[in-house]
Protein backbone atom coordinates (compact mmCIF):
# COMPACT_ATOMS: atom_id res chain seq x y z
CA UNK A 1 0.00 0.00 0.00
CA UNK A 2 2.69 2.41 1.04
CA UNK A 3 4.61 1.87 -2.20
CA UNK A 4 1.51 2.63 -4.25
CA UNK A 5 0.82 5.73 -2.21
CA UNK A 6 4.43 6.86 -2.69
CA UNK A 7 3.89 6.55 -6.46
CA UNK A 8 0.56 8.40 -6.40
CA UNK A 9 2.18 11.24 -4.45
CA UNK A 10 4.71 11.54 -7.28
CA UNK A 11 1.89 11.69 -9.83
CA UNK A 12 2.41 8.12 -11.06
CA UNK A 13 -0.79 6.05 -11.37
CA UNK A 14 -0.56 2.87 -9.35
CA UNK A 15 -2.34 -0.32 -8.45
CA UNK A 16 -1.64 -2.58 -5.48
CA UNK A 17 -2.19 -6.32 -5.58
CA UNK A 18 -3.75 -7.36 -2.28
CA UNK A 19 -4.81 -10.68 -0.79
CA UNK A 20 -8.31 -11.16 0.62
CA UNK A 21 -7.23 -11.18 4.29
CA UNK A 22 -5.90 -7.67 3.86
CA UNK A 23 -8.40 -6.17 1.44
CA UNK A 24 -10.38 -4.14 3.97
CA UNK A 25 -7.24 -3.29 5.83
CA UNK A 26 -5.71 -1.98 2.61
CA UNK A 27 -8.73 0.24 2.07
CA UNK A 28 -8.42 1.54 5.64
CA UNK A 29 -4.69 2.20 5.32
CA UNK A 30 -5.25 4.04 2.04
CA UNK A 31 -7.99 6.14 3.58
CA UNK A 32 -5.88 6.86 6.65
CA UNK A 33 -3.00 7.98 4.45
CA UNK A 34 -5.22 10.35 2.50
CA UNK A 35 -5.83 8.19 -0.60
CA UNK A 36 -9.30 6.72 -0.15
CA UNK A 37 -9.58 5.89 -3.86
CA UNK A 38 -6.31 3.94 -4.09
CA UNK A 39 -6.65 1.25 -6.73
CA UNK A 40 -6.51 -2.35 -5.51
CA UNK A 41 -6.36 -5.61 -7.47
CA UNK A 42 -7.79 -8.33 -5.27
CA UNK A 43 -5.94 -11.64 -5.68
CA UNK A 44 -8.40 -14.50 -5.10
CA UNK A 45 -7.80 -17.06 -2.35
CA UNK A 46 -4.91 -18.14 -0.14
CA UNK A 47 -1.93 -17.34 -2.35
CA UNK A 48 0.56 -19.25 -0.21
CA UNK A 49 -1.26 -22.52 -1.03
CA UNK A 50 -1.54 -22.02 -4.81
CA UNK A 51 0.51 -23.79 -7.46
CA UNK A 52 2.52 -21.69 -9.89
CA UNK A 53 -0.04 -22.43 -12.59
CA UNK A 54 -2.94 -21.32 -10.39
CA UNK A 55 -1.01 -18.21 -9.50
CA UNK A 56 -0.31 -17.39 -13.15
CA UNK A 57 -3.95 -17.94 -14.07
CA UNK A 58 -5.16 -15.75 -11.20
CA UNK A 59 -2.82 -12.89 -12.07
CA UNK A 60 -3.89 -13.10 -15.73
CA UNK A 61 -7.46 -12.76 -14.52
CA UNK A 62 -6.56 -9.68 -12.54
CA UNK A 63 -4.74 -7.96 -15.36
CA UNK A 64 -7.69 -6.29 -17.17
CA UNK A 65 -8.69 -4.70 -13.87
CA UNK A 66 -5.15 -3.51 -13.36
CA UNK A 67 -5.17 -1.87 -16.79
CA UNK A 68 -8.43 -0.16 -15.87
CA UNK A 69 -6.87 1.03 -12.62
CA UNK A 70 -4.00 2.64 -14.52
CA UNK A 71 -6.17 4.21 -17.18
CA UNK A 72 -9.54 5.18 -15.60
CA UNK A 73 -9.97 7.86 -12.98
CA UNK A 74 -10.76 6.27 -9.60
CA UNK A 75 -14.29 6.66 -8.39
CA UNK A 76 -14.48 8.77 -5.27
CA UNK A 77 -15.77 6.80 -2.32
CA UNK A 78 -18.84 8.31 -0.71
CA UNK A 79 -17.91 10.38 2.31
CA UNK A 80 -20.33 8.50 4.56
CA UNK A 81 -22.00 9.92 7.62
CA UNK A 82 -19.48 9.43 10.39
CA UNK A 83 -20.59 11.44 13.42
CA UNK A 84 -18.19 13.99 14.84
CA UNK A 85 -16.16 13.10 17.92
CA UNK A 86 -17.86 14.34 21.07
CA UNK A 87 -21.16 15.10 19.36
CA UNK A 88 -24.23 13.44 20.83
CA UNK A 89 -24.42 10.09 19.09
CA UNK A 90 -27.68 8.99 20.67
CA UNK A 91 -30.24 10.02 23.30
CA UNK A 92 -31.71 6.99 24.99
CA UNK A 93 -31.54 4.56 27.86
CA UNK A 94 -28.64 2.32 28.87
CA UNK A 95 -29.77 -0.65 26.79
CA UNK A 96 -30.62 1.42 23.72
CA UNK A 97 -27.27 3.16 23.79
CA UNK A 98 -25.44 -0.13 24.21
CA UNK A 99 -27.32 -1.68 21.31
CA UNK A 100 -26.54 1.31 19.10
CA UNK A 101 -22.84 1.46 20.05
CA UNK A 102 -22.49 -2.27 19.48
CA UNK A 103 -24.12 -2.07 16.04
CA UNK A 104 -21.81 0.80 15.11
CA UNK A 105 -18.78 -1.33 15.98
CA UNK A 106 -17.73 1.05 18.75
CA UNK A 107 -17.59 -1.53 21.58
CA UNK A 108 -15.56 -4.64 22.33
CA UNK A 109 -18.76 -6.67 22.57
CA UNK A 110 -19.28 -6.06 26.26
CA UNK A 111 -21.68 -3.44 27.63
CA UNK A 112 -20.13 0.02 27.92
CA UNK A 113 -20.72 2.91 30.25
CA UNK A 114 -22.57 5.56 28.18
CA UNK A 115 -20.11 8.43 27.72
CA UNK A 116 -22.04 11.47 28.89
CA UNK A 117 -20.64 14.96 28.79
CA UNK A 118 -20.45 15.08 32.61
CA UNK A 119 -18.47 11.83 32.81
CA UNK A 120 -16.15 12.90 30.01
CA UNK A 121 -15.55 16.29 31.65
CA UNK A 122 -14.69 14.51 34.91
CA UNK A 123 -12.04 12.54 33.02
CA UNK A 124 -10.66 15.67 31.35
CA UNK A 125 -10.23 17.33 34.76
CA UNK A 126 -7.31 14.96 35.37
CA UNK A 127 -5.37 16.07 32.28
CA UNK A 128 -3.91 19.54 32.17
CA UNK A 129 -4.08 20.11 28.44
CA UNK A 130 -6.50 21.39 25.82
CA UNK A 131 -9.09 18.63 25.37
CA UNK A 132 -8.99 19.05 21.60
CA UNK A 133 -5.24 19.29 21.14
CA UNK A 134 -3.89 16.39 19.10
CA UNK A 135 -1.78 14.29 21.46
CA UNK A 136 -0.91 11.73 18.83
CA UNK A 137 -2.05 10.37 15.49
CA UNK A 138 -2.68 6.64 15.64
CA UNK A 139 -2.30 4.29 12.69
CA UNK A 140 -3.80 2.65 10.77
CA UNK A 141 -6.78 5.00 10.41
CA UNK A 142 -4.47 7.94 11.24
CA UNK A 143 -7.07 9.60 13.42
CA UNK A 144 -6.39 12.25 16.03
CA UNK A 145 -6.01 11.03 19.60
CA UNK A 146 -7.07 14.05 21.62
CA UNK A 147 -7.64 14.05 25.37
CA UNK A 148 -11.37 14.21 24.62
CA UNK A 149 -11.25 11.16 22.34
CA UNK A 150 -9.27 9.20 24.94
CA UNK A 151 -11.64 10.34 27.71
CA UNK A 152 -14.78 9.22 25.87
CA UNK A 153 -13.33 5.77 25.32
CA UNK A 154 -12.10 5.65 28.92
CA UNK A 155 -15.60 6.38 30.22
CA UNK A 156 -17.00 3.63 28.01
CA UNK A 157 -14.44 1.19 29.47
CA UNK A 158 -15.44 2.03 33.04
CA UNK A 159 -12.25 3.86 33.99
CA UNK A 160 -12.04 6.15 36.98
CA UNK A 161 -11.13 9.74 36.07
CA UNK A 162 -7.76 9.52 37.82
CA UNK A 163 -6.62 6.87 35.30
CA UNK A 164 -6.46 9.51 32.56
CA UNK A 165 -2.77 10.46 33.00
CA UNK A 166 -1.81 6.79 32.55
CA UNK A 167 -4.01 6.51 29.47
CA UNK A 168 -2.60 9.63 27.87
CA UNK A 169 0.99 8.44 28.42
CA UNK A 170 0.05 5.01 27.05
CA UNK A 171 -1.43 6.53 23.89
CA UNK A 172 1.66 8.69 23.43
CA UNK A 173 3.82 5.57 23.71
CA UNK A 174 1.68 3.52 21.33
CA UNK A 175 1.80 6.31 18.73
CA UNK A 176 5.59 6.24 18.49
CA UNK A 177 6.43 4.71 15.06
CA UNK A 178 9.00 2.31 16.55
CA UNK A 179 6.24 0.69 18.59
CA UNK A 180 4.70 -0.33 15.24
CA UNK A 181 1.07 -0.18 16.29
CA UNK A 182 0.34 -0.37 12.55
CA UNK A 183 1.39 -4.03 12.63
CA UNK A 184 -0.95 -5.32 15.32
CA UNK A 185 -3.29 -6.39 12.54
CA UNK A 186 -0.92 -9.17 11.50
CA UNK A 187 -2.50 -12.56 10.86
CA UNK A 188 -0.02 -13.84 13.44
CA UNK A 189 -2.15 -12.07 16.11
CA UNK A 190 -0.71 -9.45 18.43
CA UNK A 191 -1.96 -8.21 21.77
CA UNK A 192 -0.69 -4.85 23.05
CA UNK A 193 0.01 -4.50 26.75
CA UNK A 194 1.21 -1.84 29.12
CA UNK A 195 3.68 -1.94 32.03
CA UNK A 196 3.32 0.82 34.61
CA UNK A 197 6.27 1.80 36.79
CA UNK A 198 6.75 4.24 39.64
CA UNK A 199 4.54 5.43 42.49
CA UNK A 200 1.48 5.84 40.26
CA UNK A 201 1.28 2.05 39.90
CA UNK A 202 0.90 1.67 43.64
CA UNK A 203 -1.40 4.69 43.99
CA UNK A 204 -3.79 3.30 41.37
CA UNK A 205 -3.59 -0.24 42.80
CA UNK A 206 -2.24 -1.72 39.58
CA UNK A 207 -1.43 -5.37 40.19
CA UNK A 208 2.26 -6.38 40.01
CA UNK A 209 1.89 -9.71 41.78
CA UNK A 210 -0.11 -12.90 41.53
CA UNK A 211 -2.24 -13.12 38.35
CA UNK A 212 -1.20 -9.62 37.35
CA UNK A 213 -2.15 -10.24 33.71
CA UNK A 214 -5.58 -11.63 34.62
CA UNK A 215 -8.76 -9.62 35.17
CA UNK A 216 -9.78 -8.68 38.69
CA UNK A 217 -8.29 -5.33 39.72
CA UNK A 218 -10.32 -2.33 38.63
CA UNK A 219 -7.33 -0.35 37.33
CA UNK A 220 -5.72 -3.26 35.46
CA UNK A 221 -8.98 -4.25 33.82
CA UNK A 222 -10.48 -0.91 32.89
CA UNK A 223 -7.29 0.82 31.74
CA UNK A 224 -6.61 -2.17 29.51
CA UNK A 225 -10.16 -2.13 28.20
CA UNK A 226 -9.91 1.59 27.48
CA UNK A 227 -6.75 1.02 25.45
CA UNK A 228 -8.61 -1.65 23.51
CA UNK A 229 -11.35 0.85 22.70
CA UNK A 230 -8.74 3.46 21.74
CA UNK A 231 -7.19 0.92 19.37
CA UNK A 232 -10.67 0.35 17.92
CA UNK A 233 -12.18 3.84 17.77
CA UNK A 234 -9.12 6.03 17.33
CA UNK A 235 -6.54 3.78 15.67
CA UNK A 236 -9.25 2.07 13.61
CA UNK A 237 -8.56 -1.64 14.18
CA UNK A 238 -11.60 -3.88 13.99
CA UNK A 239 -11.41 -7.65 14.01
CA UNK A 240 -12.09 -9.24 10.65
CA UNK A 241 -11.79 -5.91 8.84
CA UNK A 242 -8.62 -4.10 9.77
CA UNK A 243 -7.38 -6.45 12.47
CA UNK A 244 -6.70 -9.87 11.06
CA UNK A 245 -5.25 -12.16 13.68
CA UNK A 246 -5.84 -15.62 12.27
CA UNK A 247 -6.90 -16.85 15.72
CA UNK A 248 -6.61 -13.62 17.73
CA UNK A 249 -6.01 -13.41 21.47
CA UNK A 250 -8.68 -13.25 24.16
CA UNK A 251 -9.59 -10.10 26.04
CA UNK A 252 -8.49 -6.50 25.91
CA UNK A 253 -4.92 -5.29 26.00
CA UNK A 254 -3.73 -5.90 29.52
CA UNK A 255 -2.14 -3.54 32.02
CA UNK A 256 0.32 -4.58 34.70
CA UNK A 257 2.90 -3.08 37.02
CA UNK A 258 6.44 -4.12 37.85
CA UNK A 259 6.98 -5.40 41.41
CA UNK A 260 9.56 -2.76 42.20
CA UNK A 261 9.37 -3.37 45.96
CA UNK A 262 10.47 -6.98 45.55
CA UNK A 263 12.86 -6.56 42.62
CA UNK A 264 16.62 -6.67 43.20
CA UNK A 265 17.20 -4.45 40.17
CA UNK A 266 16.32 -0.88 39.17
CA UNK A 267 12.82 -0.70 37.66
CA UNK A 268 12.19 -1.05 33.93
CA UNK A 269 11.39 2.62 33.29
CA UNK A 270 14.79 3.62 34.66
CA UNK A 271 16.38 1.29 32.08
CA UNK A 272 14.49 3.39 29.53
CA UNK A 273 15.95 6.63 30.89
CA UNK A 274 13.29 7.83 33.33
CA UNK A 275 14.38 9.39 36.57
CA UNK A 276 14.15 7.46 39.84
CA UNK A 277 10.88 8.29 41.57
CA UNK A 278 9.10 9.16 38.32
CA UNK A 279 6.17 7.20 37.01
CA UNK A 280 5.98 5.89 33.48
CA UNK A 281 4.11 3.69 31.08
CA UNK A 282 5.80 1.31 28.67
CA UNK A 283 3.86 0.05 25.69
CA UNK A 284 4.78 -3.50 24.70
CA UNK A 285 3.06 -6.16 22.59
CA UNK A 286 2.84 -9.93 22.60
CA UNK A 287 2.75 -12.23 19.58
CA UNK A 288 3.30 -15.52 21.37
CA UNK A 289 4.30 -16.77 24.79
CA UNK A 290 5.78 -19.76 26.51
CA UNK A 291 4.29 -21.60 29.43
CA UNK A 292 4.82 -20.04 32.87
CA UNK A 293 7.75 -22.30 33.54
CA UNK A 294 9.38 -23.10 36.85
CA UNK A 295 13.12 -22.82 37.30
CA UNK A 296 14.59 -24.05 40.56
CA UNK A 297 17.86 -23.66 42.42
CA UNK A 298 19.75 -21.37 44.76
CA UNK A 299 22.24 -20.22 42.12
CA UNK A 300 21.68 -18.18 38.94
CA UNK A 301 22.68 -20.96 36.53
CA UNK A 302 19.52 -23.10 36.44
CA UNK A 303 17.30 -20.03 36.21
CA UNK A 304 19.29 -18.51 33.34
CA UNK A 305 19.51 -21.87 31.56
CA UNK A 306 15.76 -22.27 31.91
CA UNK A 307 15.19 -18.81 30.50
CA UNK A 308 17.43 -19.56 27.49
CA UNK A 309 15.40 -22.69 26.86
CA UNK A 310 12.15 -20.74 26.98
CA UNK A 311 13.51 -17.98 24.72
CA UNK A 312 14.28 -20.60 22.09
CA UNK A 313 10.69 -21.87 22.37
CA UNK A 314 9.42 -18.33 21.76
CA UNK A 315 11.44 -18.02 18.53
CA UNK A 316 9.68 -17.45 15.22
CA UNK A 317 11.13 -16.85 11.76
CA UNK A 318 9.75 -13.33 11.56
CA UNK A 319 11.79 -12.45 14.66
CA UNK A 320 14.95 -13.23 12.70
CA UNK A 321 13.72 -11.66 9.45
CA UNK A 322 12.90 -8.38 11.11
CA UNK A 323 16.56 -7.82 11.86
CA UNK A 324 18.29 -6.03 14.66
CA UNK A 325 16.21 -3.75 16.85
CA UNK A 326 12.85 -4.52 15.25
CA UNK A 327 11.60 -7.40 17.37
CA UNK A 328 11.46 -7.87 21.12
CA UNK A 329 11.69 -10.65 23.67
CA UNK A 330 9.95 -9.93 26.96
CA UNK A 331 11.24 -11.82 29.98
CA UNK A 332 9.08 -11.78 33.10
CA UNK A 333 10.89 -13.13 36.13
CA UNK A 334 9.21 -13.70 39.47
CA UNK A 335 10.83 -11.81 42.36
CA UNK A 336 12.00 -15.04 44.03
CA UNK A 337 13.97 -16.07 40.94
CA UNK A 338 15.24 -12.54 40.28
CA UNK A 339 16.67 -12.37 43.80
CA UNK A 340 18.64 -15.59 43.32
CA UNK A 341 20.00 -14.42 39.95
CA UNK A 342 20.97 -11.02 41.38
CA UNK A 343 22.58 -12.59 44.45
CA UNK A 344 24.98 -14.39 42.12
CA UNK A 345 26.16 -11.04 40.84
CA UNK A 346 24.03 -10.55 37.73
CA UNK A 347 22.80 -7.06 36.98
CA UNK A 348 19.79 -6.83 34.68
CA UNK A 349 22.12 -5.92 31.81
CA UNK A 350 24.27 -8.96 32.58
CA UNK A 351 21.15 -11.12 32.44
CA UNK A 352 20.25 -9.69 29.03
CA UNK A 353 23.77 -10.29 27.74
CA UNK A 354 23.78 -13.86 29.03
CA UNK A 355 20.44 -14.65 27.43
CA UNK A 356 21.35 -13.13 24.05
CA UNK A 357 24.58 -15.14 23.96
CA UNK A 358 23.23 -18.43 25.26
CA UNK A 359 19.69 -18.80 23.93
CA UNK A 360 20.36 -21.02 20.91
CA UNK A 361 18.65 -23.18 18.30
CA UNK A 362 19.82 -25.88 15.92
CA UNK A 363 20.53 -24.45 12.47
CA UNK A 364 18.41 -27.14 10.81
CA UNK A 365 15.44 -26.30 13.02
CA UNK A 366 15.55 -22.66 11.91
CA UNK A 367 15.92 -23.71 8.26
CA UNK A 368 13.00 -26.12 8.61
CA UNK A 369 10.81 -23.37 10.01
CA UNK A 370 11.64 -21.09 7.08
CA UNK A 371 10.83 -23.90 4.65
CA UNK A 372 7.40 -24.76 6.03
CA UNK A 373 6.40 -21.14 6.72
CA UNK A 374 6.80 -19.50 3.34
CA UNK A 375 5.95 -21.01 -0.06
CA UNK A 376 9.05 -21.16 -2.20
CA UNK A 377 11.10 -19.38 0.46
CA UNK A 378 14.79 -19.20 -0.22
CA UNK A 379 15.53 -17.78 3.24
CA UNK A 380 17.79 -19.88 5.43
CA UNK A 381 20.41 -19.23 8.06
CA UNK A 382 23.05 -19.44 5.33
CA UNK A 383 21.30 -17.06 2.91
CA UNK A 384 20.52 -14.54 5.63
CA UNK A 385 24.14 -14.56 6.79
CA UNK A 386 25.33 -14.06 3.20
CA UNK A 387 22.95 -11.12 2.80
CA UNK A 388 24.18 -9.58 6.03
CA UNK A 389 20.77 -9.88 7.68
CA UNK A 390 22.23 -11.88 10.57
CA UNK A 391 25.81 -11.98 11.86
CA UNK A 392 28.23 -13.79 9.56
CA UNK A 393 29.45 -16.04 12.39
CA UNK A 394 25.96 -17.56 12.67
CA UNK A 395 26.47 -19.23 9.28
CA UNK A 396 27.12 -22.69 10.72
CA UNK A 397 26.35 -26.17 9.37
CA UNK A 398 23.40 -28.31 10.35
CA UNK A 399 24.04 -30.12 13.60
CA UNK A 400 25.31 -26.97 15.33
CA UNK A 401 23.41 -24.53 17.49
CA UNK A 402 23.53 -20.79 16.94
CA UNK A 403 22.17 -17.77 18.85
CA UNK A 404 19.20 -16.03 17.32
CA UNK A 405 19.06 -12.79 19.33
CA UNK A 406 21.26 -10.22 17.64
CA UNK A 407 21.60 -7.84 20.56
CA UNK A 408 20.75 -7.79 24.29
CA UNK A 409 18.89 -4.55 23.57
CA UNK A 410 15.88 -6.48 22.29
CA UNK A 411 15.52 -8.38 25.57
CA UNK A 412 13.30 -6.62 28.11
CA UNK A 413 13.28 -7.84 31.69
CA UNK A 414 10.41 -7.11 34.08
CA UNK A 415 10.24 -8.47 37.63
CA UNK A 416 6.66 -9.35 38.49
CA UNK A 417 4.26 -12.15 39.35
CA UNK A 418 3.82 -14.14 42.54
CA UNK A 419 6.55 -12.86 44.85
CA UNK A 420 7.42 -16.20 46.40
CA UNK A 421 6.93 -18.53 43.45
CA UNK A 422 9.80 -19.55 41.17
CA UNK A 423 8.31 -19.12 37.71
CA UNK A 424 9.19 -17.18 34.56
CA UNK A 425 7.34 -16.25 31.40
CA UNK A 426 8.77 -15.33 28.00
CA UNK A 427 6.92 -13.51 25.23
CA UNK A 428 7.94 -12.53 21.71
CA UNK A 429 6.84 -9.71 19.43
CA UNK A 430 8.45 -9.68 16.00
CA UNK A 431 7.28 -6.19 15.15
CA UNK A 432 7.66 -4.17 18.32
CA UNK A 433 10.19 -1.97 20.02
CA UNK A 434 8.76 -1.00 23.43
CA UNK A 435 8.24 2.69 24.05
CA UNK A 436 8.32 4.31 27.50
CA UNK A 437 6.63 7.62 28.27
CA UNK A 438 6.68 9.42 31.59
CA UNK A 439 3.25 9.98 33.14
CA UNK A 440 2.53 13.68 33.53
CA UNK A 441 0.45 14.23 36.63
CA UNK A 442 -1.93 17.12 37.23
CA UNK A 443 -1.55 19.39 40.24
CA UNK A 444 -4.53 17.75 41.90
CA UNK A 445 -2.70 14.42 42.01
CA UNK A 446 -0.73 15.28 45.16
CA UNK A 447 -3.92 16.35 46.92
CA UNK A 448 -5.59 13.08 46.06
CA UNK A 449 -2.72 10.65 46.47
CA UNK A 450 0.05 12.41 48.38
CA UNK A 451 3.62 12.92 47.15
CA UNK A 452 4.41 11.48 43.75
CA UNK A 453 7.96 10.35 44.54
CA UNK A 454 8.58 6.80 45.79
CA UNK B 1 -41.57 7.95 36.59
CA UNK B 2 -39.52 7.50 33.41
CA UNK B 3 -35.77 8.15 33.72
CA UNK B 4 -34.26 11.09 31.83
CA UNK B 5 -32.73 9.92 28.55
CA UNK B 6 -28.97 9.71 28.52
CA UNK B 7 -27.05 11.74 25.93
CA UNK B 8 -24.11 9.59 24.86
CA UNK B 9 -21.17 11.05 22.95
CA UNK B 10 -19.57 9.68 19.81
CA UNK B 11 -16.22 7.93 20.50
CA UNK B 12 -14.87 7.95 16.93
CA UNK B 13 -11.84 10.19 16.50
CA UNK B 14 -11.41 12.52 13.55
CA UNK B 15 -9.15 11.94 10.56
CA UNK B 16 -5.77 13.64 10.80
CA UNK B 17 -5.37 13.95 7.05
CA UNK B 18 -7.59 15.36 4.33
CA UNK B 19 -7.99 13.18 1.21
CA UNK B 20 -5.46 13.84 -1.56
CA UNK B 21 -6.12 13.70 -5.29
CA UNK B 22 -4.92 10.52 -7.03
CA UNK B 23 -2.41 10.72 -9.85
CA UNK B 24 -3.70 11.47 -13.33
CA UNK B 25 -4.42 8.21 -15.16
CA UNK B 26 -2.89 7.13 -18.51
CA UNK B 27 -4.74 7.12 -21.83
CA UNK B 28 -3.25 3.70 -22.68
CA UNK B 29 -0.45 1.37 -21.59
CA UNK B 30 0.87 1.18 -25.14
CA UNK B 31 4.52 2.21 -25.20
CA UNK B 32 4.53 3.10 -21.51
CA UNK B 33 6.99 2.06 -18.79
CA UNK B 34 5.62 0.12 -15.86
CA UNK B 35 7.58 -0.26 -12.63
CA UNK B 36 7.11 -3.43 -10.61
CA UNK B 37 7.53 -2.94 -6.85
CA UNK B 38 7.80 -5.81 -4.40
CA UNK B 39 7.42 -5.74 -0.63
CA UNK B 40 8.64 -9.32 -0.42
CA UNK B 41 5.31 -10.50 1.00
CA UNK B 42 2.83 -13.13 -0.19
CA UNK B 43 4.88 -14.37 -3.15
CA UNK B 44 5.22 -10.86 -4.50
CA UNK B 45 8.04 -11.78 -6.83
CA UNK B 46 5.97 -14.51 -8.48
CA UNK B 47 2.95 -12.21 -8.81
CA UNK B 48 5.04 -9.49 -10.40
CA UNK B 49 6.70 -11.92 -12.80
CA UNK B 50 3.22 -12.91 -13.99
CA UNK B 51 2.22 -9.24 -14.33
CA UNK B 52 5.34 -8.64 -16.43
CA UNK B 53 4.35 -11.57 -18.68
CA UNK B 54 0.88 -10.11 -19.17
CA UNK B 55 2.27 -6.65 -19.96
CA UNK B 56 4.64 -8.06 -22.58
CA UNK B 57 1.97 -10.27 -24.09
CA UNK B 58 -0.74 -7.63 -24.37
CA UNK B 59 1.39 -4.48 -24.84
CA UNK B 60 4.53 -5.49 -26.75
CA UNK B 61 5.72 -1.88 -26.98
CA UNK B 62 5.47 -1.33 -23.22
CA UNK B 63 8.57 -1.56 -21.01
CA UNK B 64 8.82 -3.12 -17.60
CA UNK B 65 11.24 -2.15 -14.83
CA UNK B 66 11.68 -5.27 -12.67
CA UNK B 67 11.50 -5.07 -8.89
CA UNK B 68 15.16 -6.04 -8.57
CA UNK B 69 16.09 -2.63 -9.99
CA UNK B 70 14.51 -0.90 -7.00
CA UNK B 71 15.81 -0.86 -3.41
CA UNK B 72 14.91 -3.96 -1.46
CA UNK B 73 11.72 -3.50 0.53
CA UNK B 74 10.65 -5.79 3.30
CA UNK B 75 7.35 -5.31 5.03
CA UNK B 76 9.14 -6.88 7.97
CA UNK B 77 11.72 -4.20 8.65
CA UNK B 78 12.19 -0.47 8.56
CA UNK B 79 9.27 0.29 6.25
CA UNK B 80 9.64 4.06 6.51
CA UNK B 81 13.22 3.94 5.30
CA UNK B 82 12.40 1.42 2.56
CA UNK B 83 9.54 3.54 1.24
CA UNK B 84 11.75 6.64 1.24
CA UNK B 85 14.38 4.79 -0.79
CA UNK B 86 11.84 3.52 -3.30
CA UNK B 87 10.32 7.00 -3.59
CA UNK B 88 13.73 8.35 -4.48
CA UNK B 89 14.23 5.61 -7.07
CA UNK B 90 10.81 6.31 -8.61
CA UNK B 91 11.66 9.98 -8.80
CA UNK B 92 14.85 9.06 -10.65
CA UNK B 93 13.41 6.39 -12.98
CA UNK B 94 10.10 8.17 -13.56
CA UNK B 95 7.96 5.23 -14.78
CA UNK B 96 4.52 5.92 -16.29
CA UNK B 97 2.74 3.47 -13.98
CA UNK B 98 3.41 1.31 -10.96
CA UNK B 99 2.16 -2.02 -9.68
CA UNK B 100 3.00 -2.94 -6.09
CA UNK B 101 2.67 -6.44 -4.64
CA UNK B 102 1.56 -7.86 -2.32
CA UNK B 103 -0.47 -5.79 0.15
CA UNK B 104 -0.59 -5.80 3.34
Amino acid sequence: MRLSIAAEKLGIPSVSVVVPMFHRQAQAVARGMGFPGLQLALYPGAIETHSEEELRRNVAGLFPGMVAAWTRPPEHAAAGSVPRLGAVALRGDFDGINDHYYRQGWTDGLPVVPPTRAKVDAMLAWVERDPDETIAVLPIANRKATARAIAINAVMAGCRPEYMPVLVAAVEAMADPVYQLKDINTTGSIKPFIVVNGPVARQLDINAGTSLMAPGRHSNSTIGRALGLVVRNIAGFREGETSNGCFGWPGSPWVMAEDEANSPWPPYHQDAGCAPGSSAVTAMMMMNMTNQAMTAGDTAEPHLTGLCYKLSQAFGTTFMQMGEDHGSMFVFISPANARVIARDGYSKQAVREYLAANAKLLVEDIDTEFRFTFAGSTDSVHSMALEGRIPREWDRPHGEKIPFITTPRVIHVVVCGSAERNRNLVMRASYCTPVTREIRLPARWTTAFGPTAS
Amino acid sequence: MAAEPIEALCPLAEDAQAPAAPARRLDSLDGKTIALLSNDMFRADKVLACVAEEVRRRYPRAKVIPWEEFPRVSAMGDVHRSVAEVTEALRRRRPDAVVASTGA
